[in-house]
Parts: structure tokens; C-alpha cells; sequence
């Protein structure tokens, strides 16, 4: 099942771009379905180990196998991926898109895909590139003004950072194997050669490795390419982005970084956790003054992002479970809410806060939709937002009270700016000459499946924590060697 | 060595045909022969293969074996891309006989034993190379580019010879497996000159790979020669210049090395800033692909430096060479295909994929192998070169070099960005004829394989 849930996408991706097919739309629809299918048989069939992992030798003279596995930690974030891709494309079924975009997003999808199942780093890292080369192309072809700059700037943040990326890991490859082993690049040779590796040469490595994820996390002050991108990016594009292409960082943070190399977490997880503390209040702060919805949304999304890095970066048992819960929720809220905002531009024109309003006296039903969204992103109890972010704050606590005090700050901040918006957007009386229709029935269907699985997270969050237990556990084996 | 001798026949046989006036079946005749070489490349590949021809001048071993069949392999791409360039036109006959002959040099480059073969070889190869670059012959550029050429290729020559005289009046010998031993067992016998003799040896190596700060011939060179000679000099040239530098650095003369190591390191890392930082802001796409020729260059000499302490990089250094020596073929078939001799703007490339989907795809393939973007053997081969410089222990040059790929990918980019979100000048659907569709459908092919299974290629020799 891992290899076919990294392959099928490639094909299917391959097929849409060189096909001319008339009816590609339902095509990737059924294809998409069909993923969700194989990432839900692969989240639950965790127990059977022939099932969910692949094995077999790439490179043998450089110790590299292609090795998938879809259980352990990213099979929350396989199962996500595998779930917000019907609901965009249902929701983005009106906009017409070519299908060279849903060529492209499968191939993302096997990138994604393949980056949360990696078991070897050369894999990991081919898979990371594969993920980020589609989304280049659809903020190139699809983006708004200024699209080449953006790009540009996307490219060349992310590149520096992953090309850093590499060189850790080599260097990591080059700590592993023995006297009775050869080197290999295979995950576990790579956590135990990092557990092992003196303080130094912990510190310099954990530099180079963090690069890359924090440019893709992003925390201050490498999110410059970040507000732009998702801005200038069409709406199915920062929905991929937001929803899924961020977590790639943190889940690489979380799964190869953190708890591989002890000591030099220990040297630099002040420093990050300041940061990303401050990127938590900073991006709140920002978005509280922004005049635009989209834009909001990207700080806030920034916001939440750093609250997961706050959390992995603590290195608690519950924190981690934590952030990768959060991982989830915030899939589904950013996506719905960029689903809102999509929804609000094509309806009124607009996504300035101030030339809206009232909505709610137009259309009742997506005003209570959005109220669900929007609490699912503030991360109310009974939400999905509220057991990740409950979790990671228990974890910071254990770490470092001050912080958990400042990171608590943002369940505030992001509750003012969100509210403020929903007030402003939904309340109050409608601009004279504006009127707003009935949904259409696929942005009504995406947003109802959306807003039932972030209720059903919230009231029983178990689904997402017992399948990666395991996962998350056996991370911890290595820190307590 | 059957290959090798079989291409110099058939160079002395095309020109008979000429002289007889059958030019007509050259260009078929010639394709032929070079599929037949490859073939006969290949059945040599054994175990332990090690004798000398010619009074032990020349060894085709494994790793001869393996550079010869990359030179063919580029060799027969070249063909089917510049085919039509040449057909049926006045000169056609000696231009590819003039490259057969060139790569019967190259060949002999990768599988010298001996002083004179060595020079030979390099003699051979480059002295058609002169003419060819010259070879538009109405342009002034391509005369230009064709006499700076010949001057500053003589001059380093003579350098080259100078050393080669050098260590033979030190050693008194010819064989490099002499000169090696000899050095090996009596060091302290061994005279001062012989190390400027190597230094001299390097210098001109340096100046054929067009290293820092011998590399200013190339850009000029690259530009004013017709584009199908840019592409022979890059790939295929390269290709043997490599292989020839690897068989007297790594080979020959890799226990002496505390001069010349600080020469190589100093030149690499100052090659790879030089270049990249030009190619970035170059407006003209030959200068550009020269100074991106000159940064693979300099990742190619990593692997030779690097191999001085450590010889287990013949894998890297050929996977190297195919990948690279491949998408630029591919490229080059495609700048040819689409700007005249007078066009040498970026320019040429806006909108291509508006015009031919099919043909700006393979460019695309080609500038992301380059750039060494994952799923492209390009990857795997900058990917072996940074492992190589992290196994050895070279993290200042690692870390140059992620920086160097790094603007490379800046701008190759910036070429993709012109093919598929410009307008293009001239929107008339771009014909392609089927010679030019081969070459580019081999080339691609080969990249995609070679990047998602490089050990089909990269295991071949069991080090």
C-alpha cells in the first residue's frame, strides 16, 4: 500500500498533463477518492507491517533503500493529505481549472505522500523536492501580480534551505555505520548515529538540518516568502500550501530532526523556541491589523504554524502527539477558512474586511459554517483545534513555564483577530448595494464536510492520537537511550 | 580497444568516400559505425582487462571502457541532433569527419598508459577542435573564436609538453606506471623539477577543463563557435579531459600531492564562485551555458581533488559525466534547433512552450538535471559529488557547493520562467524533424532513468 500510494498519484499526476481528456475533472475526482481510500486502509491497518511498508535496495554502494512505511507519526499527515483532496477539488470544481493544475497537485500529492512515509534521507529528500517543483509552477502559472518575484523568492528561500538540508544529512550519513555495518542513509542508522555523535558536531549538523524545515515552517525571520505566496497564489494553490506543503516542515522537524540529535536540540531549543514564540505573538499581532481576509488568514496561519514548532521543539511526549493532532486540525481549518474566503471574493468581489458586512442577514447558513470553521481555528473545546493546542501547551508548561504563558497569549490574540473578522465580515449591516446568493452546493459540501470533521476531532480525538502513538513512542526510544 | 581502432578506420574510410564523392551516405554510414563502436565498447567490459597495446601505450581498462562509452554515447546523440544542421550542406562531410577524428583523440585519452599517447591523444582531439570551432567560416566570431582557440590551446599545450619533459628528465621515464613506482620507491631521489614538471601538467589540465583562472578562453570560445561545436566542446571534450585528468591525478601521481592539492582546492573553490556568479548575470545564453559548463567543471575536479586522498569516486566521476554531458546535449540540440548563428539572446527561448510542448519539455528535463533537481540524474550526480565531499571530510567545499547549486538553480530557472510564462515572439508551431525528435527523446529518456534508478549506471564498478 505505501508504494501505491506514492506511485498511483505519480501516474495519475503524469497521465492528467499529457492526456488531453475532456472529463479530467471527474477523473482526478474518482482518482483522489480512490487515495483517500488507500491513505484511510493505510491509517487503520497500521498493525499489519506487510501492509503499510515498502523495501528495496536504490543505491546499495551508498547504503540507500527505498523504503516506505505509512504508519508511525506521518500517517496522520498521509491520511490528510489523502482527505483534503477530494474536498479541494470538489470545492474548486466551479473554477475551471486546467487540468494541467490537477496534474500537477497528484504530483505533489506523491511528494507529500512520499516525504510523510520516507524512511531513507535520500528518499525523504527527492520526495521533498517533488512536493515543492508542482507548487512553483502552479504560483507561476495561476498567481496573481508580481507572480514571478514571488515565485522567485519562494524558490530560492526554499532551495537555500533545503540544499542545507542536505548537507546535514550527508553529514549524518557519514556519522552512521560502523566496524560490522556499512554506512546507510535508512532512518533509524540516522537516529542512531545522531545519538551518538559528540556535542559539537550535534550543534553544527542541527543547524544545517533546521534550515531547511524552518524555512518551510516558517518561523521569523526566514517567512518573508511566506505572506506573498500564499496571497499571490490562486485559492486552490494556498490551499495546498497552508493546508499541506507547511506541514512538511514540521513533521520533518519532528520526525528527523528533533529527537534525532539530543544534544544539539538541547544547545539550540532556547533559541528556537524563542523564536518561534515570538513568531506565534508577532503573526497574531499582524493579523489583527490586517485589512484584508486572505492575508489574514496567511499570519494566521503563520501563527499556528509556530505553535506546532513551539510544541515539537519542547520535546514532550503529549506535545509532540500534540503538534501532530494540530497538524491536522489546522489541514482541515485553513483549508476551510481559504474555502470561506475564496467563497466571500467570488460572491461579493472582495476579500477587504471593510467593503464587507452583514452577511449573516443574506445567508444564514454560511454564516454558521464559517462560525464552526473559525472556532475550529481559534481552537475552542469540542473543536479539533482545542486537543492539539490543549496538548502542546501542556508540553511547553513542562518546558518552560514562561513560555507557555506567551504561547497561551495567541488563543486570545487569535481569538480577537478571528472573532474581529467574523464581526466585521458577517455582522452588522450590509454595504448598500451588496447581495449575497445561495452557496453552490459543492463550496456548501466542502464546508459541511469540513465543519463535521473538525466537530468529530474535537469530541473524540482519539482517532487521530491512538495511530500515532506508536509512532511518537518509538521516537522517544531514542531520546532515552 | 577494438571501438577505438574501428572509429580511426572509419574516419580514414569517410574521407575516402568524400574524396569519391559519396558524400551522400556519410552521415548513415557514420551513425552506424558509432552504434557498431558502442557495441564493440561494451563486449571489452571484463573482469581484469588490463593489457597494453602498442608497446604498452595504451590500456583499455574499466574505467577506460566506462569514459569511452560516455564519449560514444554522447557522440551518437550529438549525431542525431546536429544532423540536420549539416545534411546536404557544403562541408558536411568534414565537419563530421572532423569530430570522429576528435573523438578518436578523446578516446585515447581515456585510456593513455604512456607520455606520448597522452599528448596524442590530447593533440588529436583538439587540433580538429580548432578548425571546427572555426568552422562558420564567414562569421567573424567563429574565426575569432576559432584562432583564440588555436593560440591559447597551442600555448597550453606547449605547457603541458614542458612539464611531460620535465618529469621525464627527472624519472627517465615515459610509463606512468614506471614514473609511479619509481617515485614511490625512491622519493628522496627524486629532483625538484620533477614537482614543477606536475605543477606545469596540472596548470594545463586546468586550462582544457577550463578551470579558474584558466578558464577566459571559454566563454569567448563557447560563444563565437557554431553552436554544435559548443555542444561537442562541452560534453564530449569534457567528458575525456576529465577521464585524462583522472587517470594521471588519481592513478598516476596521487601520492605527491601537498602542492598540488592547495593549487586544485584553491582553483576549485574560486572556479565555482567565479562562474556561477557570472552565469547569473549573463543576457547571452552561450555565455551563459559556458560559465554553467565551467561551474560543472569545478564539481568535476571535486571529485578528482578529492579522489587524490581516496580513490573510490570512479563511479561519481562517470555517473557525473553521462548525466551532465547528456542534458547538455539535449539543451544545446534545442538552442540550435531554434536561434540562428546571430541570435544569442536569452530571448530565444520566450514562450517555446507555447510554440512546441514536446521540445520545451526536454528543455525543461535538461535544465532541472542540471540544476540537480530530484528525478533527474542530475540529482544523483551532484548528490554522489556532496556525499563524496561529506564522506571525505571536506565541508568547506560541500557547503560551496550547495551555495554554487544553489545560484545554478537561479539561473536555470530563469530559463524555464522565459519558455513557459513569456509570450513568444513569433507564435508559428515549431516543426521538429525525426533526427532532432531522437536526439531529444534519447537524451530525456536517459535522464529520467538515470534519476530515478542511478544504480543501473552507478554500480557498475564494484570499488
Amino acid at each position: 500500500m505505501a508504494l501505491l500510494l506514492f506511485v498511483f498519484p505519480l501516474l495519475a499526476g503524469f497521465l492528467l498533463l499529457l492526456s488531453r481528456m475532456r472529463a479530467f475533472w471527474s477523473i482526478s475526482f474518482i482518482f483522489s477518492l480512490l487515495m483517500f481510500a488507500g491513505s484511510l486502509s493505510a491509517f487503520f491497518g497500521q498493525s499489519y507491517p506487510n501492509f503499510i511498508n515498502f523495501e528495496i535496495p536504490w543505491v546499495p554502494s551508498i547504503g540507500s533503500h527505498f523504503h516506505l512505511n505509512a504508519g508511525g507519526v506521518g500517517s496522520a499527515l498521509v491520511l490528510l493529505t489523502g482527505l483534503l483532496y477530494p474536498i479541494i477539488f470538489i470545492q474548486q470544481k466551479s473554477r475551471n481549472l486546467p487540468p494541467a493544475f490537477f496534474g500537477m497537485a497528484f504530483i505533489m500529492q506523491a511528494g507529500l505522500n512520499g516525504v510523510f512515509m520516507a524512511r531513507d534521507a535520500v528518499l525523504f529528500y527527492v520526495c521533498w523536492e517533488l512536493a515543492l517543483i508542482p507548487i512553483y509552477l502552479i504560483c507561476l502559472m495561476y498567481g496573481g501580480q508580481n507572480r514571478e518575484t514571488i515565485t522567485l523568492r519562494f524558490f530560492i528561500y526554499t532551495v537555500l534551505g533545503s540544499l542545507f538540508m542536505l548537507a546535514g544529512l550527508i553529514y549524518l550519513y557519514t556519522e552512521t555505520g560502523s566496524f560490522f555495518s556499512e554506512r546507510s542513509f535508512s532512518h533509524e542508522a540516522i537516529m542512531d548515529a545522531g545519538s551518538m555523535m559528540a556535542e559539537k558536531k550535534q550543534i553544527l549538523v542541527y543547524a544545517l538540518v533546521f534550515m531547511g524545515f524552518v524555512v518551510k515552517i516558517p518561523l521569523i525571520p526566514f517567512h518573508v516568502w511566506q505572506p506573498s505566496a500564499y496571497t499571490n497564489t490562486p485559492f486552490a494553490g494556498t490551499m495546498l500550501l497552508s493546508g499541506l506543503m507547511a506541514k512538511m516542515g514540521t513533521f520533518g522537524y519532528l520526525f528527523w530532526l528533533a529527537p534525532t540529535l539530543p544534544l544539539g536540540h538541547q544547545y539550540w531549543s532556547p533559541l528556537i523556541m524563542a523564536l518561534a514564540v515570538i513568531t506565534i505573538l508577532f503573526a497574531a499581532g499582524v493579523a489583527i491589523v490586517q485589512k484584508d481576509f486572505k492575508e489574514l488568514l496567511a499570519w494566521s496561519s503563520l501563527s499556528h504554524m509556530a505553535m506546532m514548532a513551539a510544541g515539537i521543539t519542547s520535546l514532550k511526549e503529549e506535545a509532540l502527539s500534540g503538534s501532530v493532532v494540530m497538524m491536522f486540525s489546522h489541514g482541515l481549518t485553513a483549508v476551510g477558512l481559504f474555502v470561506i474566503a475564496d467563497i466571500l471574493e467570488r460572491h461579493t468581489g472582495t476579500t477587504q474586511i471593510q467593503q464587507l458586512g452583514g452577511i449573516r442577514s443574506m445567508n444564514g447558513q454560511f454564516s454558521n459554517l464559517f462560525l464552526i470553521v473559525l472556532l475550529g481555528s481559534v481552537a475552542l473545546p469540542l473543536t479539533s483545534g482545542f486537543p492539539g493546542e490543549f496538548l502542546i501547551l501542556s508540553g511547553i508548561y513542562q518546558y518552560g513555564q514562561g513560555w507557555a504563558v506567551a504561547a497561551a497569549l495567541s488563543v486570545i490574540l487569535g481569538a480577537v483577530y478571528m472573532l474581529r473578522s467574523y464581526q466585521r465580515i458577517m455582522l452588522g449591516e450590509p454595504p448598500r448595494d451588496q447581495v449575497f446568493k445561495a452557496l453552490e452546493s459543492t463550496d456548501k459540501w466542502a464546508l459541511m464536510i469540513l465543519c463535521a470533521l473538525i466537530i468529530l476531532l474535537g469530541v473524540y480525538p482519539n482517532l487521530i492520537l491512538n495511530g500515532i502513538k506508536e509512532g511518537v513512542g518509538e521516537l522517544f526510544l531514542n531520546l532515552n537511550k | 580497444m577494438v571501438a577505438f581502432l574501428f572509429l580511426c578506420g572509419v574516419g580514414l574510410l569517410l574521407m575516402l568516400l568524400e574524396a569519391l564523392k559519396w558524400r551522400k551516405i556519410v552521415p548513415f554510414f557514420l551513425t552506424g559505425s558509432v552504434l557498431m563502436a558502442y557495441v564493440l565498447s561494451v563486449l571489452e567490459w571484463k573482469d581484469k582487462f588490463n593489457i597494453g597495446f602498442f608497446e604498452n601505450m595504451i590500456g583499455f581498462d574499466k574505467p577506460a571502457i566506462a569514459f569511452s562509452s560516455v564519449i560514444i554515447i554522447s557522440f551518437f546523440i550529438w549525431l542525431f541532433a546536429f544532423m540536420d544542421t549539416y545534411k546536404n550542406k557544403e562541408g558536411m562531410s568534414e565537419i563530421f569527419i572532423l569530430a570522429l577524428f576528435s573523438v578518436c583523440g578523446a578516446l585515447m585519452l581515456t585510456s593513455f598508459r604512456h607520455m606520448a599517447s597522452f599528448f596524442i591523444g590530447l593533440e588529436i582531439m583538439s587540433i580538429p577542435l580548432y578548425v571546427l570551432a572555426a568552422s562558420a567560416k564567414n562569421k567573424v566570431e567563429s574565426n575569432e573564436a576559432g584562432f583564440k582557440y588555436l593560440i591559447m590551446g597551442s600555448f597550453f599545450s606547449a605547457v603541458i609538453l614542458f612539464g611531460l619533459a620535465l618529469m621525464y628528465g627527472a624519472t627517465g621515464s615515459f610509463e606512468f606506471v614506471q614514473i609511479k613506482t619509481q617515485v614511490k620507491m625512491f622519493p628522496e631521489k627524486i629532483p625538484a623539477f620533477f614537482h614543477a614538471g606536475l605543477i606545469l601538467l596540472l596548470i594545463g589540465m586546468l586550462f582544457k577543463a577550463s578551470l579558474f583562472p584558466f578558464h577566459f578562453w571559454a566563454p569567448d570560445v563557447y560563444e563565437g563557435a557554431p553552436t554544435p561545436v559548443t555542444a561537442f566542446m562541452s560534453t564530449i571534450v569534457k567528458t575525456s579531459v576529465m577521464a585524462a585528468a583522472f587517470r594521471l591525478f588519481s592513478f598516476s601521481f596521487n601520492m605527491f600531492h601537498e602542492n598540488l592539492e592547495q593549487i586544485l582546492l584553491w582553483s576549485i573553490v574560486l572556479t565555482l564562485l567565479v562562474s556561477n556568479i557570472t552565469a547569473a548575470v549573463q543576457t547571452n545564453v552561450k555565455r551563459l551555458m559556458a560559465y554553467s559548463s565551467i561551474s560543472h567543471s569545478a564539481f568535476l575536479f571535486m571529485i578528482i581533488y578529492v579522489n587524490i586522498k581516496n580513490n573510490i569516486s570512479i563511479n561519481t566521476l562517470m555517473f557525473y559525466t553521462l548525466a551532465y554531458s547528456v542534458a547538455s546535449l539535449g539543451f544545446f540540440a534545442v538552442l540550435n534547433y531554434i536561434a540562428g548563428y546571430e541570435e544569442k539572446s536569452l530571448d530565444v527561448f520566450k514562450g517555446l512552450a507555447y510554440r512546441n510542448k514536446f521540445v520545451a519539455f526536454t528543455v525543461l528535463i535538461c535544465l532541472l538535471s542540471m540544476a540537480g533537481i530530484p528525478l533527474t540524474a542530475g540529482f544523483f550526480a551532484k548528490y554522489y559529488v556532496l556525499t563524496l565531499l561529506g564522506v571525505s571530510g571536506n565541508w568547506t567545499l560541500l557547503v560551496l557547493a550547495v551555495i554554487a547549486s544553489l545560484i545554478g538553480v537561479y539561473y536555470y530557472l530563469r530559463i524555464i520562467i522565459l519558455m513557459y510564462f513569456k509570450e513568444p515572439a513569433n507564435s508559428d508551431y515549431l516543426e521538429v524533424s525525426d533526427n532532432f525528435k531522437t536526439a531529444l527523446f534519447i537524451s530525456s529518456l536517459l535522464i529520467i532513468l538515470f534519476g530515478i534508478a542511478p544504480a543501473v549506471i552507478f554500480e557498475i564498478f564494484k570499488v
